[in-house]
C-alpha cells in the first residue's frame, strides 16, 4: 500500500529517485483529470465496462460523497485510507472476527464506497489516464517527426539554393577560365608566349 | 571568394547537424522519461488491483482455512535444501 501512495505521489509530483519529472503542470488534460473534475473524463459506461459485477452507483459525482468531482488523485487518496482502515481492523481482530463483526463491516458505507473505487471508478479513471499518457507520448513524437521532415526541407532547399545561386555559377566560371587557358596555351606557341611580357603575366596568374 | 562561400556552406551545413542533434538528444531524453513515466503508471494500476484484494483477501482469511496458499517458490526451495542438508 505504501509503495502505491508512492508511486502515486511520483507520478504527480515527480520523484529524483525513479527518474520522474511528474505530471503537474505539465499536462493540462492530466492536471484537470487529476485536480479538476474527474466525472468530466470518466462515464458511467466506461465504469460499468470495467467489472462484471453489477454497479449500483451509477452517478459519478455520487461516488465517496462526490470525491470524484475533486480529481482522480482525491479518490486514490480516499481508497488508499479506505484500505487502510480495512487492514487496521483486520489487524485488530488478529485475522479472526466474529462473523457478525465482518458482515457488519462490509456492510459499511466506507466499504461500500470502497468497493466502488476499487471495482468500477478507480480503474475506469486509472485506464483514461494511462490513455493520456501514452496520447502524450505519441503527440510528442508526431510533432518532433513533423518538426524533423521540415528542418530537412529547408536544409535540402537551402542546399539547392545554394548550388544553383552560389556553386553553379562559380563551376561555371571556373570552367571557362580554364577553357580558355588550354586554348591560349594551344593557340600561341609556348616561345612567343614566354616572350610577351603582357601574355606571360596573364599565363601566370591565370595558374 | 570561393573560401567564403565554401565557408558559409560549411557552416550551415554544420549549424544544421549540431541542432538536428540537440533536438534529437532532447526528444530521446524526453522519450526516456516517458518510458520510465508508463511503466511506473503500469505498475501502480496493477499495484491498485493487488492490495485492494490482497486486503479483503487478509480480511476473508479467518473464515477460509482450507483456501490452498502455495508458499513463495524461494522460501520452499530453501526449505527443502535446508531438509536435504539435516539429513546428510
Amino acid at each position: 500500500m505504501a509503495q502505491l501512495a508512492h508511486y502515486q505521489q511520483a507520478l504527480l509530483f515527480g520523484d529524483e529517485q525513479l527518474e520522474l519529472y511528474g505530471s503537474i503542470r505539465t499536462s493540462a488534460e492530466l492536471d484537470e483529470l487529476n485536480f479538476g473534475n474527474a466525472c468530466k473524463f470518466i462515464t458511467s459506461e466506461l465504469a460499468v465496462s470495467q467489472n462484471f459485477g453489477d454497479l449500483t452507483q451509477k452517478n459519478c459525482t455520487a461516488v465517496g460523497k462526490g470525491v470524484l468531482t475533486n480529481g482522480l488523485n482525491g479518490a486514490v487518496q480516499l481508497y488508499l485510507q479506505l484500505v487502510g482502515a480495512v487492514i487496521t481492523l483486520t489487524d485488530a481482530t488478529q485475522g479472526v472476527p466474529s462473523m457478525a463483526q465482518l458482515i457488519a463491516s462490509i456492510a459499511t458505507p466506507d466499504f461500500v464506497t470502497l468497493s466502488e473505487l476499487l471495482f468500477w471508478w478507480l480503474p475506469a479513471g486509472f485506464s483514461i489516464e494511462t490513455n493520456i499518457y501514452f496520447q502524450e507520448q505519441i503527440n510528442s513524437l508526431e510533432r518532433f517527426v513533423a518538426l524533423r521532415c521540415m528542418m530537412l526541407a529547408v536544409f535540402l532547399s537551402a542546399l539547392a539554393l545554394c548550388v544553383l545561386f552560389m556553386f553553379e555559377p562559380l563551376v561555371y566560371e571556373m570552367d571557362m577560365h580554364v577553357k580558355r587557358v588550354r586554348a591560349l596555351l594551344v593557340m600561341i606557341p609556348a616561345e612567343v608566349a614566354m616572350s610577351t611580357a603582357s601574355l606571360r603575366k596573364a599565363l601566370v596568374s591565370a595558374l | 571568394m570561393i573560401a567564403a562561400k565554401v565557408l558559409f556552406l560549411c557552416a550551415g551545413a554544420t549549424a544544421y547537424f549540431a541542432l538536428s542533434f540537440k533536438m534529437e538528444y532532447l526528444e530521446l531524453t524526453r522519450q526516456y522519461h516517458e518510458m520510465v513515466e508508463q511503466a511506473y503508471v503500469a505498475r501502480r494500476n496493477t499495484l491498485l488491483g493487488d492490495v485492494g484484494l490482497s486486503s479483503r483477501d487478509y480480511l476473508m482469511a479467518a473464515f477460509r482455512p482450507t483456501l490452498f496458499r502455495p508458499l513463495n517458490f524461494g522460501f520452499a526451495g530453501g526449505k527443502y535444501l535446508m531438509s536435504l542438508r539435516s539429513k546428510w
